[in-house]
């Protein structure tokens, strides 16, 4: 009797379950139009890569590890590959001798993440191995890219490592897609696991195991792409509210980024329409008193009650697309009332198209007690397009804080960026060009050539600057009349601490933030997008900036 | 019968033994003092923290430190702010009737690092309670 329920139900919910409708050629030969530049721009992107870090690698074929040109080698090659977190030089033991980052008491113990014997190494002859998508030694994720160093003699010396971040790879295309076209990507590698969605959710799991992807459908189509390396299917499955099942057409290529490895980039139809929700109007002061609401109410009634009443999707901190959410100092989330599920997870390392670390900043602004902070992420109420959002932040004490943020109903930024992708990547090759160049021809003649926009630093469109780590601005091609004074109390009409948080974050390493900063060739407030480092000496700090409107 | 007689305690005993017993209370008094001076303070400053007088929020802006006012029972009663920020001189501020905000111009002036603030409202009566401590960063 029990069987039969069973069976019943089970042939209840297969037959409820709509069925793919069939699309025509005509229809899938538009999606092909689209879909092999996007695979040429992202092979090509890789060749080059690999061609880098092999070049990089036969430079250092008989370098000594305590040779100083090997670090301006390692830097030289972190700026000609911007998509890149960081690179390192291992012995043949897997242990790291030199990096571009900063090496401590620690670093002369740190293994690489995988090894590879040196017949591996040689088998891929003139290719650079490409690992699996994972978390590096240093906390990001992305794939490393593997070639091997020899000695003068010709015996085996260890490697050059480089991790790529997937995130920057992949997102600058699919945010041009989605803005002019309407479609979306995924890359998964040919063992299932994904590297690269829209939905970061869904970065990290293998398609062939992991419980979300376990229906006979879904691994029908997913063991088809895997198993074929060009093709076109139409399936069932969630839109990007992950509350509807859609039809979504697909085709997909091959990509072969390097030895060992090969992905297939997946270009799908399935953009959420437009929900019809009405666009929440609520100003930055009515934002933060919302969010200062939500902090009285967390000093009367304590942690834990408002943390439940923040989860709560029908609570008084949930207002249609404004809600209260949380996150401990650490990353970890504790209240995110319309996707509850991330409760608990960490979200450190989450980034947003532009590579702005979204948690890090939250956090970073906590720190300073509380404030504004600029991120794209994804409207609900605009086909889940990325917006730029405002939010506001504040320290409940030491150990977590609340926020809420608005979208900037200002979709030209968010358009900006998706057009301009090629320009975030001069942004970082530019800053860490002037890193490279401080270590080669010393700071002062790298100020010198910020000043000159006739420098071979010089990049329109973008406006290098260097600060000292106490805030006195060194050069700023954007407003040179701040050169010599400092700036630690510059803030905007939003109050946020420009070079103070610019300064914490190139401390922290070095990053993407957004910000809003004086033009004074045009007498207003720019939005920005902004990237810095720290240079070698680890006091000053080299940025530039890129004005989005 | 035998009759017992009570040994004589001498003059030179019963002072040492006041003596004695004069020390050791001493003693105790002075561990109290100090499990008190560890712990007690510790116990009144979380203890008013908990269930503050005023409910204050810090806050970094630029070159000026933010002290948002957010009620509370005494918050009528709240005259004058002193704020310590770690390794500086103490700021006084005076605070309006009803104002939700004080601020602090130029107050984090040439300041760098993570440095904890203190806060400390001074009301009508002449109290002087610590009412926030935060650990702000500043680069």
């Amino acid at each position: 009797m029990i069987l039969f329920i069973i069976m019943a139900g089970y042939l209840f919910y297969i037959h409820t379950q709509p069925a793919a409708k069939p699309v025509s050629d005509e229809y899938i030969c538009t999606m092909k139009e689209v879909l092999y530049p996007a695979v040429d721009i992202i092979q090509s992107e890789m060749d080059n890569t690999t061609l880098s870090v092999w070049n990089a690698a036969r430079e250092l074929d008989g370098v000594d590890a305590s040779d100083s040109s090997m670090n301006l080698t390692l830097l030289k090659l972190r700026r000609d590959v911007p998509i890149s977190f960081e690179v390192g030089r291992f012995d043949e033991n897997d242990t790291l001798i030199a990096s571009t980052m900063k090496m401590d008491e620690t670093s002369g113990t740190a293994k690489a993440t995988a090894h590879y014997t040196e017949e591996e190494l040689r088998a891929a002859g003139a290719n650079c191995i490409i690992s699996d998508y994972g978390q590096a030694g240093f906390g990001e994720y992305g794939v490393t890219v593997t070639a091997p160093i020899y000695d003068a003699d010709g015996k085996y010396n260890g490697t050059l490592r480089l991790v790529i971040n997937t995130g920057s790879l992949f997102s600058g295309l699919a945010e041009y897609l989605r803005y002019e076209y309407g479609y979306t990507i995924w890359v998964v590698q040919d063992n299932g696991l994904q590297i690269y969605d829209e939905n970061t959710e869904e970065i990290g799991r293998n398609i062939l195991i992991d419980p979300l992807y376990q229906t006979a459908s879904i691994q029908n189509i997913v063991k088809n792409i895997l198993e074929n390396e060009r093709g076109n299917v139409s399936y069932i499955f969630y839109d990007a509210s992950w509350s509807n099942y859609t039809q979504t057409n697909a085709i997909w290529e091959t990509i072969i980024p390097g030895d060992g490895m090969t992905w297939r980039l997946v270009l799908t139809d399935n953009t959420v329409q437009n929900t019809g929700e009405k666009d929440l109007s609520m100003t930055a002061e009515e934002l933060k008193a919302f969010v200062e609401n939500a902090y009285t109410y967390v000093n009367s009634v304590g942690k834990e009650r408002a943390l439940a009443e923040f989860n709560n999707p029908n609570g008084q901190f949930v207002d249609g697309e404004l809600y209260i959410f949380a996150y401990d100092r650490n990353g970890t989330v504790l209240a995110l009332p319309y996707q509850l599920s991330m409760v608990g997870l960490n979200r450190w390392y989450l980034e947003d198209t532009s590579g702005v670390k979204i948690g890090q900043r939250i956090i970073a602004r906590a720190e300073q007690g509380g404030g504004y902070v600029y991120y794209l992420y994804p409207n609900p109420a605009n086909n889940y397009n990325k917006e730029l959002k405002l939010t506001y932040v504040m320290a409940v004490n030491d150990e977590w804080c609340i926020a809420a943020g608005i979208y900037m109903q200002n979709s030209s930024i968010a358009e900006t960026l998706s057009e301009d992708w090629k320009e975030r990547e001069n942004l970082i090759r530019q800053v860490r060009n002037l890193e490279y160049l401080s270590k080669l021809e010393g700071e002062a003649s790298v100020i010198e050539m910020i000043r000159d926009q006739k420098s071979e630093v010089y990049i329109e469109g973008l406006y290098p600057f260097a600060i000292t780590d106490n805030g006195t601005m060194l050069a700023d091609s954007l407003n040179p009349a701040l050169e010599g004074t400092n700036q630690l109390g510059l803030k905007n009409s939003y109050g946020m601490s420009v070079m103070r948080e610019a300064i914490s974050l190139a401390k922290a390493g070095g990053g993407m933030m957004y910000n809003l900063v004086w033009d004074p060739t045009t007498m207003q407030e720019n939005h920005v997008l902004m990237y810095i480092e720290p240079a070698e000496n680890g006091s000053t700090y080299f940025g530039s900036m890129m004005i989005l409107e | 019968m035998a009759i017992r007689y009570k040994k004589k305690t001498s003059q030179r005993e019963k002072r040492f033994m006041m003596v004695v017993i004069l020390a050791v209370i001493i003693i105790l008094i002075m561990v109290a003092l100090g499990f008190l001076a560890m712990f007690g303070t510790a116990y009144y400053v979380d203890a008013s923290l908990d269930d503050p007088a005023v409910l204050l929020h810090v806050s970094l802006s630029g070159d000026d430190i933010i002290i948002s006012i957010y009620g509370g029972r005494e918050v009528d009663n709240l005259v004058q702010l002193e704020i310590e920020v770690e390794g500086y001189a103490h700021v006084m501020m005076d605070v309006p009737p009803g104002a939700k905000e004080v601020v602090l111009s130029h107050a984090a002036y040439g300041v760098t690092g993570t440095r904890t603030v203190g806060v400390h409202g001074i009301f009508r009566d002449g109290k002087n309670v610590m009412l926030i401590v935060s650990s702000i960063k500043f680069t």
